[in-house]
């Protein structure tokens, strides 16, 4: 059809009336700059350069020599300026001021002026003169610049536009150039700019001064929204760089990335001069996301697809298959867009769309992609998904589409572990993802492993592993150009080992570990909430120990934004705390009915504590029975779900129960078998816990023993209350430690030790009048 | 409406007060080379017959400062005619008097205006920033003078366009209120300000001046906002008072029954219109929209034709054309005559939307895409556009995607029942059946237009098993169908079938019997009507007993009144918030 190739010519017209076609690169004033700049370092090379004549000082000024930290310095320089938008001139002399040599700036500064002042002339010289400096070499064996280097084909590039140019086309392009220069030196002054570098500034204060039209009508440009200075124009080839460095960075290392306001506002300025790059709409799209802002994320990503689609593709068959691939991904990042929103429903209707187009035409590659969504979608923990990620895993390996596997791998090792897979197999499983990463150096994902092991380690209670795991997302070289990575399994592991510093009692080093992680993550980024939430727990747990209630609520309202439901066992823990039995207990119940009724939502761990936060409760209020069927229950679910330290720590509470049952003997037993476990991976709470609970259960075993054995177990119990009132001071948990002194004043009493007892009396009462005792609840407790 | 009679009240000057006016404003227009307003203003008072003392009027005194520079205004003046602005502008740069200074600062914008106008064929790299640069400069200049009040109402108005053009759209209303109160005959100026406002309060916030143009205004405004019975009510009136030769009045009026989709009315306004004015290119292509509705194809070929014949150079003549051949499925050319639109002016905003329809007819849909897409960036709130994707999407089978710009489309005009429609529709095919159901009762609420919204209604109702509803939506659009004359045997014979089987399980014998009956007139239905008939007899034999009353039979077809049916007009709201059905006619 011959029509069609005129259709898709006459289209390509802009909306402003600008009819020519577009152009990858265009001339314009700072490209101009950018040109000068590099001809008069050549020209100063060039000298250099001098093959050596015998008889003839060789040796140059030192003005004119140039080093090799100077010529990187420069190169770098001229690269980035190449990669980045047009500068006004100003900015441009700022950059380049420090790292030219004086000699070079001078000769660029005079050019420049020699362009702006002798109208169009000098210009047209120059860019044969550019022209002559490509094709003839100074020596063969050395050209200046090599026509194919990277500066070469920027030259041949402008030479090319340049030439395309009809003479008004070139008179426009000076009366920018005009325009350009005169924002740096105020216009027509010529006599003034006479000692260029000096003046320069002085120049700049005076135009401000100058109320001439043009500076009255530059300051009505900000009344009109319109901003002329701030934003560089953005050639196609310029747009291109610029977006799959930020697009990159957004996904590497958010940090890096301009700031979500900076960015939109380039974007809106890359649109301006290049209207049909649709990629600046998908960039816009993924700034909203950070963000949060969903209209606008959906505009931009429909307006994406819409704009997708490639005219210079000559052969038809071949652009309609294209055509349907850009729809089918549109369909999938439509329902990628809807689950980062969590409407589920909205995202899998989405993702049906997407599928069906991609069966019809055996899309599968793409299916692999919906598939991965599917089952990430899906609600997670049935058998369905789980044979749905275990095919993803499957067929993505045999289609070699190595991302999609890791991540599968890692979710069906998820799956696995909240769904009773024995704990090894789990962490085997993981390895595959590992291997995988490592053969395609997939930084990104060898993080999310790392930390997803890290999580895995820290449900069954391992706690030094799960500290390794931690550590070792942070010591991974994930740098790619010299970026790092930077995304969520980074703040998690931050946040896990801030977790851990707490609850060894190193509060100081866990904010300050929480402090790093804000830095990387501000507060505006994506990730921002999970540190977030740590550093609310942490408050919490901190301030529920020194019995600082205002901040212990303070905290607990940070964190309902954040995370409801720990909000809500937090809550329940907190009220117990404060006496409020009842509420506690309905707070506690319900949220346990919630998790069990949403079990696939919930990770097994989380059922457990609420369940011990339960019995903890019953103890207090003196209900053994109750506490009891939530501990048993609890031990149950644990030990179904391999969680060793949760097991433990439950038998612990048993044991409690059955000393304040008067079975003590049935306690110490029970302890003798889980203490290990507690005192090696457990919290400095637990410890000190168990270890006192394991001092009663001594003392009270005693009773029934001969007077010294009874004797000598009464010393071993004041020895271990000594380590426990250590460990309560470690976290500063006044009661608790109010609590453990009492007690050993009580075992040195009933040895008869009067003098300790008197020395533990009196730091009791000193305690007490420090921190005096509210609630009559906590007497009962663990 | 209120406030539009209680306008009219106002609406004193006579004939030919106004017609002396329109001749100063004419002339006035005429010397500062406002050659539209003048125009306007010459169509109207030529079709005004009333008896005015031309000898008089046209002896004017001009203030003494305008004469003593006649000579350079007279040069500018010349030199303006052959659209040598920069030039015009050189001589009277020094002169004192109101004309010639606007003369001048009219010269210069027109002359920069030109030059960008040139220079955008050629134009490299950024979009330029000096174009702008020359507005500011004027800028600066009008506005030292506004601030002390030294312009008039022209200069006023030259200031207002200057500060549109730089997008400062807030004080450009000001200004151009500001300039229509110093000069009300300038219609211009007034016209600026219809581009500026855009919606209904705003405009009943500013403070216009009370003279007979604001009802010119007002009536265009109107039609600009949609607000197309208001605007008819106007221009109904301004016709009984005398401007019913205006052809002006006459083109505003085909346009609001073109905008109210009132197709005959609009074609016989359209051709009056070209009767009165045969060589008037204006409006002509939403002239050749109505026969392309009506598909009227050889009053279309007539009118390329005597269009093509007067100049084949204007956007309306090819946009006519291209609906020509549009209309005889000829797409590529008609594609092609869009294009030559969209060159002559590339913010003719509906050519890129019609260019998606014929690419659409083409079966190239990206094209289509992308044409959609740019008449979307022109104007985001070109509801065709968004529908036009919609619709795109939704032929590559893409139900879920097209539902974002049919939602757009209906958001822009929601009280059209197509948008609507159109939703439902795709809310239908993703098994959406609630959204679908309120998409279905809007479009039926806010008057439908195809008469599909009630059948789909009803069958939706039907597949939910909701059978009350169900069967008074099939009710309600047997009704509906039987007053509109429309027939579609498959929907009808479907929902007498189904009456008849619901008011059977209820009982209601009579209306199952009623609803039975006119089912057999139906062939492909015949044979379960029959099935009905037969259970209905046995049914009515048993219960003969029990209800003493002799039960009415009739069996002759057609026969049947509607009223039994009647149960309920409406169906139960349970699906709809009143909220949605507030705009349903409009304010009367």
């Amino acid at each position: 059809m011959a029509g069609v190739d005129s259709q898709t010519e006459l289209l390509r017209f802009g909306p402003v009336g600008k009819t020519g076609p577009t152009h990858k690169e265009q001339v314009t004033p700072h490209k101009i700059s950018l040109l000068v700049l590099i001809y008069e370092y050549c020209e100063l090379k060039k000298k250099q350069n001098q093959p050596f004549i015998f008889g003839q000082s060789n040796t140059l000024d030192p003005e004119e020599r140039i080093s090799e930290s100077e010529k990187r310095d420069f190169m770098t320089l001229i690269l980035k300026l190449l990669q980045s938008p047009d500068l006004p001139l100003k900015e441009l002399l700022n950059q380049t001021q420090n790292i030219l040599k004086p000699k070079i700036f001078d000769e660029f500064v005079d050019r420049l002026k020699e362009f702006y002042e002798e109208d169009v002339l000098p210009l047209m010289d120059f860019f044969q003169e550019l022209h002559r400096m490509l094709t003839e070499p100074i020596t063969p064996e050395m050209p200046v610049i090599s026509s194919s280097s990277l500066l070469g084909l920027f030259f041949r590039r402008m030479i090319l536009v340049f030439d395309s140019l009809s003479f008004s086309q070139v008179t426009i392009l000076y009366n920018q150039f005009k325009h350009y220069y005169e924002e740096v030196n105020g216009p027509a002054q010529i006599d003034e700019s006479e000692n260029f570098g000096g003046s320069l500034m002085d120049s700049i204060t005076k135009e401000t001064e100058r109320l001439t039209c043009s500076a009255l009508g530059r300051e009505s440009s900000h009344l009109g929204g319109t901003k002329s200075e701030s934003g560089g124009y953005f050639s196609h080839k310029q747009a291109e760089y610029f977006i799959s460095r930020q697009g990159f960075l957004l996904q590497h290392n958010e940090k890096e990335a301009m700031s979500p306001k900076e960015l939109q506002t380039q974007i809106s300025n890359m649109l301006q001069s290049n209207p049909a790059l649709a990629e600046a709409h998908f960039l816009s799209y993924m700034n909203n996301l950070r963000v949060k802002e969903y209209c606008t994320a959906v505009h931009n990503l429909f307006h994406c697809f819409d704009r997708n689609t490639n005219f210079t593709d000559v052969n038809l068959a071949n652009k309609t298959v294209e055509e349907d691939v850009s729809r089918r991904y549109a369909s999938l990042n439509l329902a990628g867009l809807h689950f980062r929103f969590g409407h589920k429903e909205e995202a899998l209707a989405a993702l049906q769309e997407a599928i069906r187009m991609a069966q019809e035409t055996n899309d599968h590659v793409c299916l692999q992609h919906a598939l991965s969504w599917l089952h990430r979608i899906e609600d997670a923990g049935n058998t369905r998904t789980a044979s749905l990620i275990a095919r993803s895993v499957d067929k993505s390996e045999e289609m070699s589409l190595p991302n999609i596997t890791s991540l599968s791998v890692q979710a069906l090792a998820k799956h696995n572990a909240f769904f009773t897979a024995r704990p090894s197999s789990v962490i085997e499983y993981m390895l595959k993802s590992d291997i995988l990463n490592c053969q395609h150096s997939q930084p990104h994902f060898m993080c999310v492993s790392y930390a997803q092991k890290a999580a895995l380690w820290h449900m069954y209670g391992k706690r030094e592993s799960s500290s390794m795991c931690s550590q070792l997302v942070l010591n991974l070289d994930t740098s790619e150009g010299g970026i790092y990575h930077n995304g969520e399994s980074v703040c998690l592991a931050l946040c896990n080992i801030a977790r851990i510093f707490a609850d060894e009692g190193n509060y100081v080093l866990a904010l300050e570990v929480i402090n790093n992680a804000k830095q990387r993550f501000p507060p505006q980024t994506q990730h921002a909430h999970l540190w977030m939430t740590y550093e609310q727990e942490i408050m919490f747990d901190r301030s529920l120990l020194s019995q600082k209630d205002e901040l212990a609520s303070q905290a607990l309202t940070g964190l309902q934004a954040l995370d409801e439901d720990e909000y809500k066992l937090r809550s329940g823990i907190f009220k117990k705390e404060k006496g409020d039995v009842s509420t506690a207990l309905s707070t506690l119940t319900r949220l346990k009915e919630h998790v069990t009724t949403n079990s696939q939502k919930f990770s097994p761990e989380f059922l457990c504590r609420v369940m011990l936060a339960l019995a903890d409760l019953y103890i207090q209020t003196g209900n053994h029975i109750s506490a009891t069927s939530q501990i048993l229950e609890c031990i149950t679910k644990s030990e179904e779900h391999h969680l060793e330290y949760l097991h433990s720590l439950a038998a612990v509470y048993l044991a409690f129960v059955q000393l304040l049952m008067r079975l003590p003997e049935k306690g110490l037993s029970l302890l003798d078998q889980h203490m290990v476990t507690v005192l090696s991976h457990g919290s400095c709470l637990d410890r000190a816990r168990t270890l006192y609970c394991y001092a009663r259960c001594t003392v009270a075993d005693g009773n029934r023993l001969s007077a010294t054995d009874r004797k000598s177990s009464l010393l071993q119990a004041i020895n271990t209350m000594t380590t426990v009132i250590e460990l309560f001071k470690k976290l500063d948990a006044h009661m608790r430690v109010k609590d453990a002194t009492y007690y050993l004043a009580r075992l040195y009493h009933e040895l008869g030790y009067t003098a300790e007892r008197n020395k533990c009396a009196y730091e009791f009462k000193q305690l007490d009048s420090q921190f005096p005792t509210h609630s009559q609840g906590t007497v009962l407790r663990l | 409406m209120a406030d539009i009679s209680s306008l009219f009240k106002t609406f004193t000057p006579s004939l030919s007060s106004i017609k002396a006016d329109l001749l100063r404003a004419n002339r006035e227009c005429s010397q500062r080379k406002l050659f539209h307003s003048s125009k306007w203003a010459a169509e109207l008072l030529y079709s005004i017959e009333a008896p005015v003392d031309y000898k008089q009027i046209l002896t004017v005194q001009e203030r003494p400062d305008f004469v003593e520079e006649y000579d350079k205004f007279c040069l500018a003046s010349s030199f303006f005619d052959l659209k040598e602005y920069d030039r015009a502008a050189f001589f009277v740069q020094d002169c004192k008097n109101k004309k010639a200074y606007f003369l001048h600062m009219y010269g210069r914008y027109l002359a920069d205006e030109k030059r960008k106008l040139d220079n955008a064929p050629d134009s490299i790299g950024p979009p330029d920033k000096l174009e702008n640069e020359h507005f500011k400069t004027l800028k600066t200049e009008l506005a030292k003078k506004y601030a002390i009040k030294e312009l008039d109402g022209f200069c006023i108005y030259l200031y207002g366009v200057v500060l549109k053009k730089l997008d400062l759209l807030k004080e450009a209303i000001e200004v151009f209120v500001d300039a229509v109160n110093s000069e009300p005959l300038h219609w211009g100026a007034w016209l600026e300000l219809v581009t500026l406002i855009k919606d209904k309060e705003s405009l009943l916030a500013l403070s216009l001046p009370n003279h007979w143009m604001k009802h010119f205004f007002l009536g265009h405004i109107y039609l600009e906002l949609q607000l197309n019975e208001e605007g008819l009510k106007i221009y109904q009136h301004l016709m009984d008072k005398g401007f019913v030769k205006s052809s002006y009045i006459v083109s505003q009026v085909a346009m609001a029954y073109n905008n109210m989709r009132e197709v005959d009315m609009a074609v016989n306004a359209f051709t009056e219109l070209t009767e009165m004015d045969p060589y008037r290119l204006e409006n002509m292509d939403y002239f050749s929209n109505t026969l392309y509705i009506k598909e009227m194809r050889a009053d279309l070929a007539h009118l390329a034709h005597r269009c093509c014949d007067i100049d084949k150079y204007r956007e309306e003549t090819c946009v006519v054309i291209g609906n020509y051949y549009s209309l005889r499925q000829q797409h590529e050319k008609a594609v092609l005559y869009f294009q030559r639109a969209l060159k002559l002016n590339p913010q003719y905003l509906s050519a890129w939307t019609l260019m998606g329809h014929e690419f659409m007819e083409l079966k190239n849909t990206t094209a289509a895409i992308q044409a959609y897409r740019q008449a979307i960036e022109i104007n985001i709130r070109d509801y065709r556009a968004w529908y036009g994707l919609g619709q795109t999407y939704e032929i590559l089978k893409m139900p879920f995607y097209c539902l974002y710009y049919y939602r757009q489309a209906q958001k822009l005009r929601p009280n059209d029942s197509r948008m609507a429609m159109a939703l439902g529709e795709s809310y239908e095919k993703l098994e959406r059946l609630q959204e679908a159901k309120k998409c279905f009762w809007k479009a039926h609420v806010v008057g439908d237009m195809e008469g599909m919204a009630l059948i789909k209604l009803a069958k939706l109702h039907e597949r939910l098993n909701e059978e009350d509803q169900a069967a008074s939506a099939y009710t309600e659009y047997i009704n509906e169908a039987n007053r509109m004359g429309t027939f579609s045997a498959e929907d009808q014979s479907q929902a007498y079938k189904y009456l008849a089987n619901y008011h059977l399980l209820r009982n209601n014998l009579d209306d199952a019997y009623a609803a039975a009956q006119k089912c057999t007139e139906f062939p492909e239905r015949r044979e379960e009507a029959k099935g009905i008939l037969k259970d209905i007899q046995n049914r009515r034999a048993r219960s003969e007993g029990a209800y003493p009353h002799p039960v009415r039979m009739d069996d002759s077809l057609g026969s049947i009144c509607p009223d039994p049916l009647n149960i309920s007009t409406r169906t139960p709201s349970v699906c709809l918030s009143p909220v949605n059905l507030k705009f349903d006619i409009g304010d009367d």
